[in-house]
């Protein structure tokens, strides 16, 4: 007995060290309130606790994730903060604001890209940050947003191209010379 | 012509393709330079998200991690690293931000080893950001390898558990070693089993199975901790099986349970080496928040609550009890608690924990004889204490 409970203390302070921080920002970008995701996330290390004591599950990064989007989109219901009535206001973008060119030209500083990417359906955003932020694989983000891995797919792509088309004004130098492929 | 806005060409690039489906992109896109420059074009763009969110990490409110081994705290302003203080000024002086924070994500290690830095509030309220030194992050990752539990945000984990069980053999062995005039191995000061060696004096139950006694006092090995003692006496040898303590975030901000450090390293041994106890002493030490916010507010606030639990967390309460913000000094705590302290100091300093603070054997003699109490086995103990004074 002593050996489980020792055990878990162990794996959980390092569980917190890892996903802390991935998480409230996770839960902050569904959220909208900073304070908010990091209540959201002790609640989801709770669950976690809880479910490391009851039984022998793992605890992994998908299931973090998955815990922490639902109580986030409990949090956006219970609270009518956002627009996470419904898909089809998930699917439309939220802001249809463009850079200022000013802003544009600031491209090499940092967070430029974070920038554009704020202003993207939600979704689109989670799907860059799961995957890119958290190196999370088609297949486990499909799991945490519950939907196909060919909407994954898309929705990446989708950023992606959206990405490219806003930045490429400004950045020139975008693709290095040297490395682009003969044709 | 391969069709270059597709989502499997991006999956493709981004290496979420299986083989099959993998092989035939690899063909269409041979003949098609478009399709490859999109494709390097998606690498790139990926390896830019990864680094911007990565600094977004990095850059986060220092608030949100938690964890952090503050026994190096101390260390740093008894001793004062002047370059690292240097640094510390320039970034208080040109950032308005309260902290910044290094994380490094490719650390196999656990929390000791990757919390890379602490802050302290000094008497005029600034808030300084250290860089931890190489030297330290040694020590931290010592700390790590040698199963030291490190200590646990309460805001994090709220709720630490300990079963009514230990096992025996620790106090022996030390006993053993210290007679031959050996320091004894690491993995035999239990520092759990020799705080329960001795016997203490608890309320007998009367109407319920189970009583809970619950006190603080101030630290003695680490000026600012506090020490909280939880001890559980139960009537019914098989009711109680384990305590529950969570901890009031508002008051506490990261605790540490005093010994079951082996456990992870025992995990192969035997089964029987550890019995069900009816009575149970254990020791927190905690970090508390600075306490003149308390005085303004009037009645003393809730320092935690414990419960004594059948089997898990789900099932039912024998008893449960809470302790308030009424810490006293150590001179003035019980005399068993300040035993069971000693015994505790002195199994850090057998153990050369990193957590060992000031601990030194001269008070620890000085605190067990005056907790004797008349006890045949306290007053080994002090002769313990005073046999092993040579090497500590």
């Amino acid at each position: 007995m002593i050996t489980l409970m020792q055990d878990v203390a162990i794996e959980f302070s390092s569980l917190v060290c890892r996903f802390e921080r991935p998480l409230i920002s996770y839960a902050a970008r569904i959220i909208g309130d900073r304070e908010r995701a990091h209540d959201v996330v002790q609640e989801t290390f709770l669950e976690a606790d809880m479910r490391r004591r009851g039984g022998t599950a793992e605890i992994t990064a998908k299931w973090l994730f998955t815990v922490c989007r639902n109580r986030s989109l409990n949090v956006c219901r219970k609270e009518r903060r956002l627009h996470f009535v419904n898909d089809a206001v998930l699917e439309s973008s939220s802001e249809e604001n463009e850079m200022p060119s000013q802003q544009l030209e600031a491209k090499e500083a940092s967070g430029f890209l974070l920038r554009i990417i704020a202003t993207l359906p939600l979704r689109q955003q989670e799907v860059l940050q799961l995957r890119f932020q958290n190196n999370l694989s088609y297949n486990e983000i499909s799991e945490i947003m519950n939907t196909s891995v060919s909407n994954i797919g898309v929705l990446i792509h989708t950023a992606l191209k959206e990405l490219r088309r806003r930045y490429a004004p400004a950045a020139t130098a975008f693709v290095e010379v040297k490395g682009k492929p003969t044709r | 012509m391969m069709k270059i806005d597709d989502p499997r060409l991006t999956a493709y690039a981004l290496g979420e393709l299986p083989e099959v489906e993998r092989r035939s992109i690899e063909q269409e896109s041979a003949a098609s330079p478009e399709a490859q420059a999109y494709v390097f074009e998606t690498r790139q763009l990926a390896t830019k998200l990864e680094d911007e969110f990565r600094a977004e990490l990095e850059s986060a409110d220092p608030a949100a991690a938690n964890i952090l081994p503050m026994p190096y705290a101390r260390l740093f302003w008894s001793e004062p690293n002047w370059p690292v203080l240097a640094i510390a000024a320039v970034l208080v002086a040109s950032f308005t931000i309260a902290s910044v924070l290094f994380w490094r994500s490719d650390s196999p290690r656990s929390t000791a080893a990757t919390s890379l830095r602490k802050s302290a509030t000094p008497a005029n309220g600034d808030i300084v950001v250290e860089y931890l030194p190489d030297e330290e992050s040694r020590m931290l990752d010592a700390a790590a390898a040698e199963n030291e539990k490190p200590f646990a945000s309460v805001s994090a984990i709220p709720v630490s558990i300990f079963p009514m069980r230990t096992g025996s053999g620790s106090f022996a062995e030390v006993r053993n070693s210290l007679a031959e005039g050996r320091r004894p191995p690491k993995s035999a000061v239990r520092i759990e089993e020799m705080i329960n060696h001795f016997t203490y004096t608890y309320p007998e139950p009367t109407t319920q199975l189970v009583t809970i006694s619950l006190d603080a006092a101030t630290c003695p090995w680490f000026a600012g901790h506090e020490l909280i003692r939880v001890a559980v006496h139960s009537r019914d040898e098989q009711a109680a099986r384990f305590v529950e303590v969570r901890f009031n975030p508002a008051q506490i901000k990261s605790y540490r349970l005093l010994g079951y450090d082996e456990a992870h390293a025992a995990a192969d041994a035997a089964p029987g080496d550890s019995t069900l106890r009816r009575t149970v002493t254990a020791l927190y030490e905690v970090i508390p928040y600075a306490s003149d916010a308390q005085a303004a507010t009037g009645a003393a606030p809730e320092l935690l609550t414990a419960t004594v639990r059948r089997e898990n967390s789900s099932s039912e309460a024998l008893a449960q009890g809470r302790l308030t913000a009424d810490v006293s000094a150590f001179e003035n705590a019980p005399t068993d608690f300040r035993f069971a302290a000693a015994v505790a100091e002195f199994g850090l300093l057998l153990r050369d924990s990193p957590y060992k603070g000031s601990a030194d054997i001269a008070s620890i003699v000085r605190f067990a004889s005056s907790a004797e109490a008349d006890d045949g086995e306290r007053a080994e103990f002090v002769e313990l204490l005073q046999k092993s004074e040579s090497f500590l």
